[in-house]
């Protein structure tokens, strides 16, 4: 799957990067390596850019370079939260997660240190300890 | 005993780099250039412990390919320049990717001094460094630092000096032995090549010296287009060329990826493997504030009302804190043409001090508080880290016209003077983008030229000026916009620059910083448009100035107006604004308007004056007098009034931007940019006119 599918919160793994040049060698600089894990933030009105967490470190790209970007997805943010709309493409991806359903847990990422969370995938399963 | 060294200050952008070179070099700096690009280079001094340091802050960079002219700065200045040693900042929060770039820096063959800035940030957020640890797997020094504080500073030039003293006391064969046992092992398949490429390379003993064989092995297979034009150099390229294109064939054909990102790949994974035995984290839930100050800024739905409210915002503070200073500097350059007046004897040489210099200096000063102003609240936003969300916010749409997000910002500031907002577009990585971004800010209607829209539309749609106004603005936005298309289409065709960058954690600004900025933007502002303007000005004043109305042709009596523009029309502007006639009365427009659109190269709002003189109204104040004269004059309509708009809005801007143009981007693009607003300024008031004529709207 690529970069460019993924929707706000889903978390991933790099698996390779399908360009090269210019392109491919920032992401490459900008830490999408094979196997760093990481966070899709949001993403921008009209397809626009993406915000992704990778390696812990908050990055912009665009689509069309997130197409080649080839990624391993760990774990689907859940989506819909039972408001009817359903699907992925519910009323939540616009106004953010916590603002409905504010079930910690669910989609780490947003509740959690966003750096530590996109970083270390045992972090955020880890319960609160020193808040 | 060498006693100076070069050192030069190199990191990833956002890691501090700023705050730990103030903290070293106190307040003395130099701001110069790098060779040959308008990257910003500053250098300091510093002695410490009987050795003159001189330091040079390198541009900021993730790594050292050739795409960027930043990153070309910084590696050009490492391989010729040479310097002693390269500290190395890092942001300790998150080292990984910053000892990605410490990796290339080795490569090079420059002897590194980590410093792990903002220790006491990442000490907080759980993170612990082992850095005696780090040292050793790395084989340099790392030194805990926090320069926002100036913590650790004393402690890093330690580390740097015993560094340098040691390499001194070694020589450089035991160095070079020490630097091979650290070296960086890419693994067996690249290694292979990386040896093969190194026996070529070496064959040639002046091309040794002067570069480090190995990192140019490295960027060869990395498909560099640099390296491969280093390479001219050497005696046997012809042997070298095929093989290194042949490794990195073979090793794109094993890997199944680029070769520049297999290379990048190896790197990490070491880098990786140094961290997981240095770094430990505490796994801290904490909501963190930066990411739920992002869930209003950058929300798809509020994001972009926010930043036109704060742009918004912005513009209306500068001009309402600028009101009082500007009006200060005005009168004050207005008593000392009084006093000059008075002092110096009636005459040419007093004209040229009063009109020519003071009015010039003048000019340009009266602008600096709005200057400083801007600059100050753009600062806070650049420095918060807000201008990076503004590119999230901006980008989709500036994409489609084959713009980047950090257009935006330049653009914006067009709106209120070109010279700052070209200077702007030194925030865009890519040569390509900025050359087109500095092409259409004069589309974007700056402060100056509104006294002329807004006298002509006072004049000639009084029923609704500001629609008339407006409807200006927006031609000027959309020509931008369709010229930026035009010129990515064309003349600056070639592969959308990549857009990823990075987010920075909001952070509050620091005095220091912010004052750095805005000092810096504001001397080269007096600096660049101070010198020109002042020439303009004085060119002007001399055009319109001479030759002399003897005053024998000046029948008596006449009121002072009149004799006035009886010296307008007898000078050399007068005459140029025949000559040039026939160029514009297609357009509509006489000769008297054809000496104001000459006169407005001095600045824009200089057309209204001088239309003063022209319809003999006496002073650029009274522009009650100049209204009701232009619309006696037959020659103007709504039609005229609006061509007349449109031309001043499209046709080149003022000397000073026009200098900053020449200053940013070069003579080549200058002359294109003049010759592309002329042309389209002159068609596209032709064709209004024309159309309207024909159409019968507003004669």
């Amino acid at each position: 799957m690529m970069l460019a599918e993924l929707r706000a919160y889903d978390r991933f793994k790099v698996l390779a990067i399908h360009t090269g040049r210019e392109t491919g060698r920032r992401l490459a600089d900008m830490g999408f390596t094979k196997d760093s894990e990481g966070r899709v933030m949001r993403c921008g009105f009209l397809r626009g850019p993406m915000h992704v967490c990778v390696g812990g470190y908050h990055l912009l790209l665009r689509h069309s370079e997130a197409a080649a970007v080839e990624v391993e997805v760990l774990e689907f943010a859940p989506h819909g939260h039972g408001l009817g709309r359903g699907g992925r493409r519910g009323l939540r991806r616009g106004f953010g997660h916590g603002a409905l359903s504010g079930k910690p847990g669910l989609c780490h990422g947003c509740e959690t240190d966003a750096a530590a969370a996109c970083q270390d995938s045992d972090a955020i399963r880890t319960e609160p300890s020193a808040t | 005993m060498k006693n100076s060294y070069l050192i030069a200050l190199a990191g990833n952008p956002n890691c501090g780099k700023t705050t730990i070179f103030n903290a070293i070099t106190g307040a003395h700096h130099k701001v110069g250039n790098y060779p040959g690009v308008t990257v910003e280079k500053r250098e300091g001094q510093r002695r410490y412990k009987g050795y003159d340091l001189r330091i040079v802050d390198l541009p900021g960079t993730y790594s050292l390919t050739a795409y960027s002219p930043d990153e070309m700065a910084a590696r050009d200045f490492l391989l010729t320049e040479k310097p002693d040693a390269v500290i190395d900042v890092m942001d300790s929060s998150n080292i990984e990717r910053h000892l990605y770039l410490c990796m290339q820096f080795r490569e090079l063959g420059v002897p590194v001094i980590g410093a792990l800035n903002m220790a006491d940030e990442a000490e907080a957020a759980g993170v612990l460094i082992d850095a005696a640890q780090l040292s050793n797997l790395m084989g340099m020094p790392f030194v805990r630092t926090v320069g926002s504080k100036g913590r650790g500073v004393e402690n890093l030039l330690d580390a740097t000096v015993d560094l340098l003293e040691k390499l001194q006391r070694d020589g450089p064969e035991a160095s070079a032995a020490a630097a091979l046992s650290h070296r960086m092992h890419y693994g067996p398949e690249l290694e292979d090549k990386l040896h093969e490429l190194c026996t070529l390379l070496q064959q040639d003993s002046a091309f040794v010296a002067a570069f480090p064989v190995r990192w140019l092995a490295i960027k060869l297979l990395e498909k560099d287009q640099d390296a491969y034009k280093r390479l001219k150099g050497h005696k046997d390229e012809a042997l070298i060329v095929p093989k290194a294109i042949a490794a990195a064939q073979w090793l794109e054909k094993h890997f199944g990826r680029d070769a520049e990102i297999v290379v990048s790949e190896q790197r990490y994974a070491f880098v990786h493997g140094a961290v997981r035995e240095t770094v430990s984290k505490k796994p801290l839930l904490v909501q963190t504030v930066t990411e739920n100050i992002d869930k209003v800024l950058m929300n798809r739905f509020l994001g972009l009302p926010i930043f036109i409210g704060v742009m918004w915002l912005v513009f209306r503070l500068t001009f309402a804190l600028g009101e009082a200073p500007v009006g200060w500097l005005e009168s004050l350059f207005g008593w000392l043409g009084g006093v000059a007046g008075r002092v110096i004897p009636e005459g040419f040489f007093q004209a040229l001090v009063v009109d020519g210099i003071i009015g010039g200096i003048g000019g340009v000063f009266s602008f600096v508080p709005l200057i400083i102003i801007l600059f100050f609240l753009l600062s806070i936003l650049e420095d918060t880290g807000y201008m990076a969300r503004v590119a999230f916010i901006t980008d989709k749409f500036l994409h489609l016209f084959g713009l980047h997000g950090q257009s935006f910002l330049p653009m914006i500031l067009g709106f209120g003077c070109s010279v700052p907002a070209i200077m702007a577009t030194r925030t865009l990585r890519s040569t390509r983008d900025r050359i087109v971004t500095s092409m259409i800010i004069p589309f974007m209607s700056c402060g100056a030229k509104l006294p002329v829209y807004v006298l002509l539309a006072g004049a000639f749609f009084p029923q609704n000026p500001s629609l008339a106004v407006m409807t200006i603005y927006g031609v000027g936005v959309a020509l931008a916009f369709l010229s930026a298309l035009l010129f990515k289409s064309t003349l600056l065709r070639g592969e959308p620059t990549p857009f990823v960058m990075e987010l920075p954690p909001y952070r509050a600004p620091t005095w220091s910083g912010l004052f750095w900025h805005v000092g810096e933007k504001t001397l080269t502002y007096v600096k660049k448009a101070g010198t020109v303007i002042l020439a303009a000005s004085v060119l002007i004043w001399a055009l319109t100035t001479f030759p002399v109305l003897p005053e024998a042709s000046v029948p008596a009596g006449l009121p002072e107006a009149e004799v006035s523009r009886l010296a307008l029309e007898h000078s050399i502007a007068g005459s140029l604004g025949r000559v040039i006639e026939p160029l514009v009365r297609p357009l509509g427009f006489d000769w008297r308007i054809g000496i104001a659109v000459i006169t407005g190269f001095a600045a824009k709002e200089v057309v209204v004056s001088t239309l003063g003189v022209m319809y003999a109204a006496g002073s650029a104040e009274d522009s009650i007098a100049l209204t009701a004269a232009m619309q006696a004059d037959p020659l103007f309509s709504p039609l005229v009034a609006f061509s007349l708009m449109l031309f001043i809005l499209i046709i080149p801007p003022c000397f000073a931007a026009l200098a900053t143009l020449k200053a940013e981007l070069g003579w080549k693009w200058l002359g294109v940019s003049v010759g592309y607003m002329l042309t389209v300024g002159w068609l596209l008031t032709f064709a209004v006119y024309s159309l309207g004529r024909l159409a019968g709207w507003g004669i």
